[in-house]
Protein backbone atom coordinates (compact mmCIF):
# COMPACT_ATOMS: atom_id res chain seq x y z
CA UNK A 1 0.00 0.00 0.00
CA UNK A 2 2.82 2.33 0.98
CA UNK A 3 4.60 1.53 -2.26
CA UNK A 4 1.51 2.24 -4.28
CA UNK A 5 1.10 5.66 -2.69
CA UNK A 6 4.78 6.37 -3.20
CA UNK A 7 4.70 5.36 -6.84
CA UNK A 8 1.56 7.39 -7.37
CA UNK A 9 3.20 10.42 -5.78
CA UNK A 10 6.29 9.91 -7.92
CA UNK A 11 4.19 9.48 -11.05
CA UNK A 12 2.17 12.56 -10.14
CA UNK A 13 5.24 14.67 -9.51
CA UNK A 14 6.99 13.46 -12.65
CA UNK A 15 3.91 13.66 -14.81
CA UNK A 16 2.88 17.16 -13.83
CA UNK A 17 5.72 19.18 -15.36
CA UNK A 18 5.45 17.12 -18.51
CA UNK A 19 1.76 17.89 -18.90
CA UNK A 20 2.17 21.54 -18.00
CA UNK A 21 5.19 22.05 -20.19
CA UNK A 22 3.76 20.28 -23.19
CA UNK A 23 5.19 21.55 -26.46
CA UNK A 24 2.61 21.97 -29.20
CA UNK A 25 3.86 20.89 -32.59
CA UNK A 26 2.89 23.57 -35.12
CA UNK A 27 4.05 21.35 -38.00
CA UNK A 28 1.20 18.96 -37.33
CA UNK A 29 -1.49 21.16 -35.83
CA UNK A 30 -4.32 21.87 -38.25
CA UNK A 31 -5.69 25.39 -38.65
CA UNK A 32 -8.55 25.61 -36.16
CA UNK A 33 -9.91 28.56 -34.29
CA UNK A 34 -11.41 27.20 -31.12
CA UNK A 35 -13.36 30.34 -30.16
CA UNK A 36 -15.59 30.24 -33.24
CA UNK A 37 -16.88 26.74 -32.62
CA UNK A 38 -19.23 27.62 -29.76
CA UNK A 39 -22.65 29.01 -30.56
CA UNK A 40 -24.43 28.72 -27.21
CA UNK A 41 -23.42 29.52 -23.70
CA UNK A 42 -24.87 29.52 -20.22
CA UNK A 43 -23.27 32.21 -18.11
CA UNK A 44 -23.20 32.79 -14.38
CA UNK A 45 -22.44 36.37 -13.42
CA UNK A 46 -20.75 37.16 -10.13
CA UNK A 47 -19.22 40.38 -8.89
CA UNK A 48 -16.23 39.90 -6.62
CA UNK A 49 -15.91 43.67 -6.32
CA UNK A 50 -18.70 46.13 -5.84
CA UNK A 51 -20.06 47.75 -8.92
CA UNK A 52 -20.18 51.51 -8.75
CA UNK A 53 -23.31 53.52 -9.37
CA UNK A 54 -23.81 57.26 -9.56
CA UNK A 55 -27.22 58.54 -8.56
CA UNK A 56 -28.61 61.50 -10.42
CA UNK A 57 -32.21 60.81 -9.42
CA UNK A 58 -34.11 60.96 -6.10
CA UNK A 59 -33.62 64.71 -6.25
CA UNK A 60 -36.77 65.68 -4.30
CA UNK A 61 -35.94 63.49 -1.33
CA UNK A 62 -32.29 64.54 -1.46
CA UNK A 63 -33.33 68.16 -1.38
CA UNK A 64 -35.78 67.63 1.50
CA UNK A 65 -33.22 65.79 3.65
CA UNK A 66 -30.64 68.41 2.83
CA UNK A 67 -32.74 71.48 3.64
CA UNK A 68 -34.63 70.16 6.67
CA UNK A 69 -32.10 67.91 8.37
CA UNK A 70 -28.86 69.05 6.71
CA UNK A 71 -28.17 65.47 5.57
CA UNK A 72 -26.30 65.32 2.28
CA UNK A 73 -27.01 61.99 0.63
CA UNK A 74 -24.09 60.32 -1.12
CA UNK A 75 -24.31 60.24 -4.90
CA UNK A 76 -21.97 57.28 -5.31
CA UNK A 77 -23.27 53.91 -4.30
CA UNK A 78 -22.11 50.35 -4.53
CA UNK A 79 -23.75 47.03 -5.26
CA UNK A 80 -22.77 43.43 -5.44
CA UNK A 81 -24.72 41.52 -8.02
CA UNK A 82 -25.27 38.02 -9.21
CA UNK A 83 -27.07 36.77 -12.25
CA UNK A 84 -27.55 34.24 -14.96
CA UNK A 85 -27.36 34.69 -18.69
CA UNK A 86 -27.75 32.77 -21.90
CA UNK A 87 -26.25 33.35 -25.30
CA UNK A 88 -27.47 32.05 -28.61
CA UNK A 89 -25.04 33.11 -31.33
CA UNK A 90 -25.12 36.91 -31.03
CA UNK A 91 -28.12 37.31 -28.74
CA UNK A 92 -27.72 37.61 -24.98
CA UNK A 93 -30.42 37.26 -22.31
CA UNK A 94 -29.63 38.16 -18.71
CA UNK A 95 -31.23 38.28 -15.29
CA UNK A 96 -29.30 40.29 -12.71
CA UNK A 97 -30.09 40.88 -9.06
CA UNK A 98 -28.08 43.36 -7.03
CA UNK A 99 -27.94 44.00 -3.31
CA UNK A 100 -25.91 46.53 -1.34
CA UNK A 101 -22.86 45.11 0.47
CA UNK A 102 -23.13 47.84 3.09
CA UNK A 103 -25.78 50.43 3.72
CA UNK A 104 -24.69 53.96 2.99
CA UNK A 105 -24.77 55.94 6.23
CA UNK A 106 -24.65 59.70 6.50
CA UNK A 107 -24.90 61.43 9.84
CA UNK A 108 -24.80 64.88 11.30
CA UNK A 109 -24.13 66.00 14.86
CA UNK A 110 -26.44 68.75 15.96
CA UNK A 111 -25.73 69.77 19.55
CA UNK A 112 -26.46 66.76 21.70
CA UNK A 113 -28.35 64.94 18.97
CA UNK A 114 -26.93 62.90 16.11
CA UNK A 115 -29.17 62.37 13.08
CA UNK A 116 -28.46 59.41 10.82
CA UNK A 117 -29.83 58.46 7.41
CA UNK A 118 -29.18 54.85 6.43
CA UNK A 119 -29.78 54.20 2.73
CA UNK A 120 -30.01 50.84 0.98
CA UNK A 121 -30.28 50.28 -2.76
CA UNK A 122 -31.14 47.16 -4.66
CA UNK A 123 -32.32 46.24 -8.12
CA UNK A 124 -33.44 43.44 -10.33
CA UNK A 125 -33.44 43.53 -14.10
CA UNK A 126 -33.82 41.52 -17.26
CA UNK A 127 -31.87 42.61 -20.30
CA UNK A 128 -31.69 41.47 -23.90
CA UNK A 129 -28.43 42.13 -25.68
CA UNK A 130 -27.18 41.97 -29.21
CA UNK A 131 -23.50 41.81 -30.10
CA UNK A 132 -22.86 44.85 -32.31
CA UNK A 133 -19.25 43.75 -32.65
CA UNK A 134 -18.72 40.01 -32.75
CA UNK A 135 -15.38 38.64 -33.85
CA UNK A 136 -13.10 35.77 -32.92
CA UNK A 137 -11.69 37.79 -30.02
CA UNK A 138 -14.52 39.60 -28.22
CA UNK A 139 -18.13 40.69 -28.13
CA UNK A 140 -19.27 44.27 -27.79
CA UNK A 141 -22.85 43.92 -26.59
CA UNK A 142 -25.56 46.56 -26.66
CA UNK A 143 -28.16 45.77 -24.01
CA UNK A 144 -31.66 47.02 -23.33
CA UNK A 145 -34.00 45.89 -20.62
CA UNK A 146 -36.42 46.55 -17.82
CA UNK A 147 -36.39 46.00 -14.09
CA UNK A 148 -37.14 47.24 -10.62
CA UNK A 149 -35.06 49.61 -8.52
CA UNK A 150 -35.70 49.91 -4.79
CA UNK A 151 -34.33 52.30 -2.20
CA UNK A 152 -35.07 52.51 1.47
CA UNK A 153 -34.06 55.27 3.87
CA UNK A 154 -34.13 54.83 7.62
CA UNK A 155 -33.84 58.02 9.62
CA UNK A 156 -32.91 57.93 13.28
CA UNK A 157 -31.88 60.47 15.86
CA UNK A 158 -29.97 59.57 18.98
CA UNK A 159 -29.00 61.69 21.98
CA UNK A 160 -25.59 61.58 23.58
CA UNK A 161 -24.96 60.74 27.21
CA UNK A 162 -25.45 57.48 29.05
CA UNK A 163 -27.89 54.68 28.42
CA UNK A 164 -28.86 52.04 30.92
CA UNK A 165 -29.22 48.62 29.31
CA UNK A 166 -31.71 47.63 32.00
CA UNK A 167 -33.91 50.41 30.72
CA UNK A 168 -34.42 49.07 27.16
CA UNK A 169 -38.03 50.23 26.94
CA UNK A 170 -36.96 53.89 27.14
CA UNK A 171 -34.99 54.57 23.93
CA UNK A 172 -32.81 57.70 23.98
CA UNK A 173 -33.80 59.04 20.59
CA UNK A 174 -36.32 59.25 17.79
CA UNK A 175 -37.01 57.16 14.74
CA UNK A 176 -38.95 58.03 11.64
CA UNK A 177 -40.89 55.45 9.65
CA UNK A 178 -38.75 53.70 7.06
CA UNK A 179 -39.18 55.36 3.69
CA UNK A 180 -39.36 53.10 0.65
CA UNK A 181 -39.22 53.98 -2.99
CA UNK A 182 -39.88 51.26 -5.53
CA UNK A 183 -39.80 52.13 -9.19
CA UNK A 184 -39.89 50.35 -12.51
CA UNK A 185 -36.80 51.05 -14.63
CA UNK A 186 -35.62 50.83 -18.18
CA UNK A 187 -31.99 50.07 -18.84
CA UNK A 188 -29.44 50.58 -21.60
CA UNK A 189 -25.91 49.27 -21.33
CA UNK A 190 -22.76 48.43 -23.22
CA UNK A 191 -20.84 45.33 -22.27
CA UNK A 192 -17.44 44.05 -23.32
CA UNK A 193 -17.00 40.30 -23.05
CA UNK A 194 -14.04 38.32 -24.39
CA UNK A 195 -14.62 35.15 -26.40
CA UNK A 196 -14.39 31.81 -24.66
CA UNK A 197 -11.82 29.35 -25.98
CA UNK A 198 -12.65 26.46 -23.68
CA UNK A 199 -15.87 24.62 -22.87
CA UNK A 200 -15.69 26.04 -19.35
CA UNK A 201 -14.26 29.54 -19.24
CA UNK A 202 -14.03 32.20 -16.58
CA UNK A 203 -14.32 35.50 -18.38
CA UNK A 204 -14.00 39.08 -17.22
CA UNK A 205 -16.89 41.33 -18.23
CA UNK A 206 -17.13 45.09 -18.08
CA UNK A 207 -20.52 46.74 -18.32
CA UNK A 208 -21.44 50.39 -18.37
CA UNK A 209 -25.04 51.48 -18.35
CA UNK A 210 -27.83 53.83 -17.46
CA UNK A 211 -31.05 53.13 -15.57
CA UNK A 212 -33.97 55.49 -15.94
CA UNK A 213 -37.19 55.36 -13.95
CA UNK A 214 -40.54 54.57 -15.49
CA UNK A 215 -42.75 57.34 -14.13
CA UNK A 216 -42.03 58.98 -10.77
CA UNK A 217 -43.53 56.98 -7.88
CA UNK A 218 -44.10 58.44 -4.44
CA UNK A 219 -42.21 57.53 -1.29
CA UNK A 220 -44.17 55.09 0.87
CA UNK A 221 -43.67 53.28 4.11
CA UNK A 222 -44.66 49.86 5.31
CA UNK A 223 -44.77 51.18 8.88
CA UNK A 224 -47.16 54.07 8.46
CA UNK A 225 -49.31 55.85 5.95
CA UNK A 226 -47.32 58.82 4.64
CA UNK A 227 -49.13 62.08 4.02
CA UNK A 228 -47.83 64.83 1.70
CA UNK A 229 -45.43 62.33 0.18
CA UNK A 230 -42.88 63.23 -2.48
CA UNK A 231 -42.48 61.66 -5.87
CA UNK A 232 -39.04 60.91 -7.28
CA UNK A 233 -37.57 59.66 -10.51
CA UNK A 234 -34.78 57.10 -10.70
CA UNK A 235 -31.72 58.02 -12.74
CA UNK A 236 -28.55 56.00 -12.25
CA UNK A 237 -25.28 55.57 -14.14
CA UNK A 238 -23.44 52.37 -13.33
CA UNK A 239 -20.19 50.55 -13.99
CA UNK A 240 -20.06 46.84 -13.28
CA UNK A 241 -17.13 44.45 -13.42
CA UNK A 242 -18.26 40.84 -13.31
CA UNK A 243 -16.65 37.45 -13.37
CA UNK A 244 -18.57 35.30 -15.84
CA UNK A 245 -18.38 31.55 -15.46
CA UNK A 246 -19.41 30.44 -18.90
CA UNK A 247 -20.33 26.95 -20.06
CA UNK A 248 -19.90 26.83 -23.84
CA UNK A 249 -21.64 24.51 -26.27
CA UNK B 1 55.85 17.02 -33.60
CA UNK B 2 55.12 20.08 -31.42
CA UNK B 3 54.93 22.32 -34.50
CA UNK B 4 52.42 19.98 -36.09
CA UNK B 5 50.27 20.12 -32.96
CA UNK B 6 50.40 23.91 -33.00
CA UNK B 7 49.26 24.06 -36.59
CA UNK B 8 46.52 21.55 -35.89
CA UNK B 9 45.23 23.51 -32.91
CA UNK B 10 45.35 26.76 -34.91
CA UNK B 11 43.32 25.10 -37.65
CA UNK B 12 40.79 23.86 -35.09
CA UNK B 13 40.46 27.39 -33.66
CA UNK B 14 40.04 28.82 -37.15
CA UNK B 15 37.28 26.38 -38.06
CA UNK B 16 35.57 26.67 -34.73
CA UNK B 17 35.37 30.44 -34.53
CA UNK B 18 36.41 32.34 -37.62
CA UNK B 19 35.67 29.86 -40.35
CA UNK B 20 32.38 28.78 -38.92
CA UNK B 21 31.17 32.35 -38.60
CA UNK B 22 31.87 33.32 -42.18
CA UNK B 23 30.15 30.17 -43.39
CA UNK B 24 27.24 30.88 -41.10
CA UNK B 25 26.70 34.50 -42.14
CA UNK B 26 26.89 33.50 -45.80
CA UNK B 27 24.37 30.76 -45.13
CA UNK B 28 22.07 33.17 -43.30
CA UNK B 29 22.08 35.70 -46.09
CA UNK B 30 21.22 33.13 -48.67
CA UNK B 31 18.79 30.74 -47.11
CA UNK B 32 17.18 32.14 -44.01
CA UNK B 33 13.57 31.42 -43.16
CA UNK B 34 10.95 34.05 -42.35
CA UNK B 35 8.60 33.84 -39.44
CA UNK B 36 5.68 36.25 -39.53
CA UNK B 37 3.75 36.76 -36.29
CA UNK B 38 0.64 38.91 -36.29
CA UNK B 39 -1.97 39.89 -33.76
CA UNK B 40 -5.32 41.39 -34.65
CA UNK B 41 -6.68 44.41 -32.80
CA UNK B 42 -8.09 43.47 -29.42
CA UNK B 43 -9.16 44.70 -26.04
CA UNK B 44 -6.00 45.41 -24.17
CA UNK B 45 -6.65 45.12 -20.47
CA UNK B 46 -3.95 42.66 -19.66
CA UNK B 47 -0.22 42.40 -19.28
CA UNK B 48 1.97 42.14 -22.33
CA UNK B 49 3.39 38.88 -23.57
CA UNK B 50 7.00 38.08 -24.40
CA UNK B 51 7.80 35.91 -27.39
CA UNK B 52 10.79 33.65 -26.91
CA UNK B 53 12.60 32.03 -29.81
CA UNK B 54 14.93 29.25 -28.66
CA UNK B 55 14.82 30.59 -25.10
CA UNK B 56 15.74 34.19 -25.91
CA UNK B 57 13.28 37.08 -26.04
CA UNK B 58 12.70 38.27 -29.60
CA UNK B 59 9.52 40.30 -29.05
CA UNK B 60 9.20 42.11 -25.74
CA UNK B 61 5.49 42.68 -26.13
CA UNK B 62 3.24 41.15 -28.74
CA UNK B 63 1.03 44.16 -29.35
CA UNK B 64 -2.41 44.15 -30.94
CA UNK B 65 -2.87 45.43 -34.48
CA UNK B 66 0.75 44.66 -35.30
CA UNK B 67 2.77 42.17 -37.27
CA UNK B 68 6.38 41.17 -36.83
CA UNK B 69 8.76 39.63 -39.32
CA UNK B 70 11.55 37.50 -37.89
CA UNK B 71 14.30 36.20 -40.15
CA UNK B 72 16.13 33.28 -38.71
CA UNK B 73 18.19 30.20 -39.41
CA UNK B 74 16.22 27.26 -40.76
CA UNK B 75 15.71 24.21 -38.63
CA UNK B 76 13.56 23.25 -35.70
CA UNK B 77 12.77 26.23 -33.46
CA UNK B 78 11.13 26.41 -30.06
CA UNK B 79 8.67 29.26 -29.58
CA UNK B 80 7.33 30.28 -26.20
CA UNK B 81 4.81 32.90 -25.09
CA UNK B 82 4.87 34.06 -21.51
CA UNK B 83 3.37 36.91 -19.51
CA UNK B 84 5.46 40.00 -19.16
CA UNK B 85 4.63 41.35 -15.72
CA UNK B 86 2.03 39.40 -13.75
CA UNK B 87 3.37 35.96 -14.50
CA UNK B 88 1.16 34.16 -12.01
CA UNK B 89 -1.90 35.33 -13.89
CA UNK B 90 -0.67 34.15 -17.27
CA UNK B 91 -0.15 30.78 -18.87
CA UNK B 92 3.12 29.73 -20.48
CA UNK B 93 2.73 28.15 -23.90
CA UNK B 94 5.42 26.31 -25.87
CA UNK B 95 5.43 25.50 -29.54
CA UNK B 96 7.83 23.81 -31.92
CA UNK B 97 8.08 24.56 -35.62
CA UNK B 98 10.39 23.28 -38.35
CA UNK B 99 11.58 26.06 -40.64
CA UNK B 100 12.70 25.27 -44.18
CA UNK B 101 15.22 27.59 -45.88
CA UNK B 102 13.68 30.38 -47.95
CA UNK B 103 10.15 29.67 -46.68
CA UNK B 104 7.78 32.02 -44.86
CA UNK B 105 5.65 30.85 -41.94
CA UNK B 106 2.60 32.71 -40.70
CA UNK B 107 1.52 32.53 -37.07
CA UNK B 108 -1.39 34.34 -35.50
CA UNK B 109 -1.05 35.31 -31.85
CA UNK B 110 -4.44 35.05 -30.17
CA UNK B 111 -4.92 36.30 -26.65
CA UNK B 112 -7.37 34.39 -24.51
CA UNK B 113 -8.71 36.40 -21.60
CA UNK B 114 -9.68 34.46 -18.52
CA UNK B 115 -9.97 35.78 -14.99
CA UNK B 116 -6.59 35.20 -13.28
CA UNK B 117 -5.25 33.35 -16.33
CA UNK B 118 -4.48 34.95 -19.67
CA UNK B 119 -2.93 32.98 -22.49
CA UNK B 120 -1.26 33.94 -25.75
CA UNK B 121 -1.85 31.17 -28.26
CA UNK B 122 0.07 30.78 -31.50
CA UNK B 123 -1.91 29.34 -34.38
CA UNK B 124 -0.49 28.39 -37.78
CA UNK B 125 -2.11 30.36 -40.61
CA UNK B 126 -1.95 30.45 -44.39
CA UNK B 127 -0.70 33.46 -46.34
CA UNK B 128 -4.24 34.37 -47.43
CA UNK B 129 -5.53 34.74 -43.88
CA UNK B 130 -2.46 36.79 -42.95
CA UNK B 131 -3.03 39.14 -45.89
CA UNK B 132 -6.71 39.43 -45.06
CA UNK B 133 -6.00 40.15 -41.39
CA UNK B 134 -3.28 42.70 -42.06
CA UNK B 135 -5.26 44.64 -44.68
CA UNK B 136 -6.44 47.24 -42.19
CA UNK B 137 -3.45 46.85 -39.92
CA UNK B 138 -1.08 49.72 -39.45
CA UNK B 139 2.27 48.89 -40.92
CA UNK B 140 3.73 48.30 -37.50
CA UNK B 141 6.21 45.73 -38.57
CA UNK B 142 9.56 45.00 -37.13
CA UNK B 143 12.29 43.02 -38.76
CA UNK B 144 14.82 41.08 -36.79
CA UNK B 145 17.57 38.67 -37.66
CA UNK B 146 18.19 35.92 -35.20
CA UNK B 147 21.07 33.52 -35.38
CA UNK B 148 22.62 31.36 -32.70
CA UNK B 149 25.68 33.58 -32.45
CA UNK B 150 23.81 36.88 -32.52
CA UNK B 151 20.60 37.08 -30.49
CA UNK B 152 19.04 40.50 -30.55
CA UNK B 153 16.33 41.87 -28.34
CA UNK B 154 13.94 44.51 -29.59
Amino acid sequence: MKNQILSFALYFLMGCPFVLGQVIDLDKEPEVLSSGTFSKSTMYYLTPFSSISYNIGYSNMHQKLNTELDLNQRKFGENISTGIGWRKKQMFYNFIIAVPPFSSIVGIQNGNARTIAETKDGYFDFTVGHAIVSNDRYFLILRAGAGIQARSIQLTQIYGGTFDLNDLSNPPGNAWPQLDHISGTWDVAVEILPRAFRTLSVLPSLQMGYKGGIGSPVWRSSDMNIENSLSDRVSILYLRFSVVISRER
Amino acid sequence: MMKLLHIKSLMVIYFLFLGNETVETKFLQEKEASLVIYRKSNLNFSTGFHLYLNDSVVIKEIEPNTYYIIKTRPGKVLLKTQGNALRNFTEKKEYSLTLMPGQTYYLEAIQEYQVLMTTMHLVRRQEDSFKHATKKMKSNFLSVKVSDSDKKDF
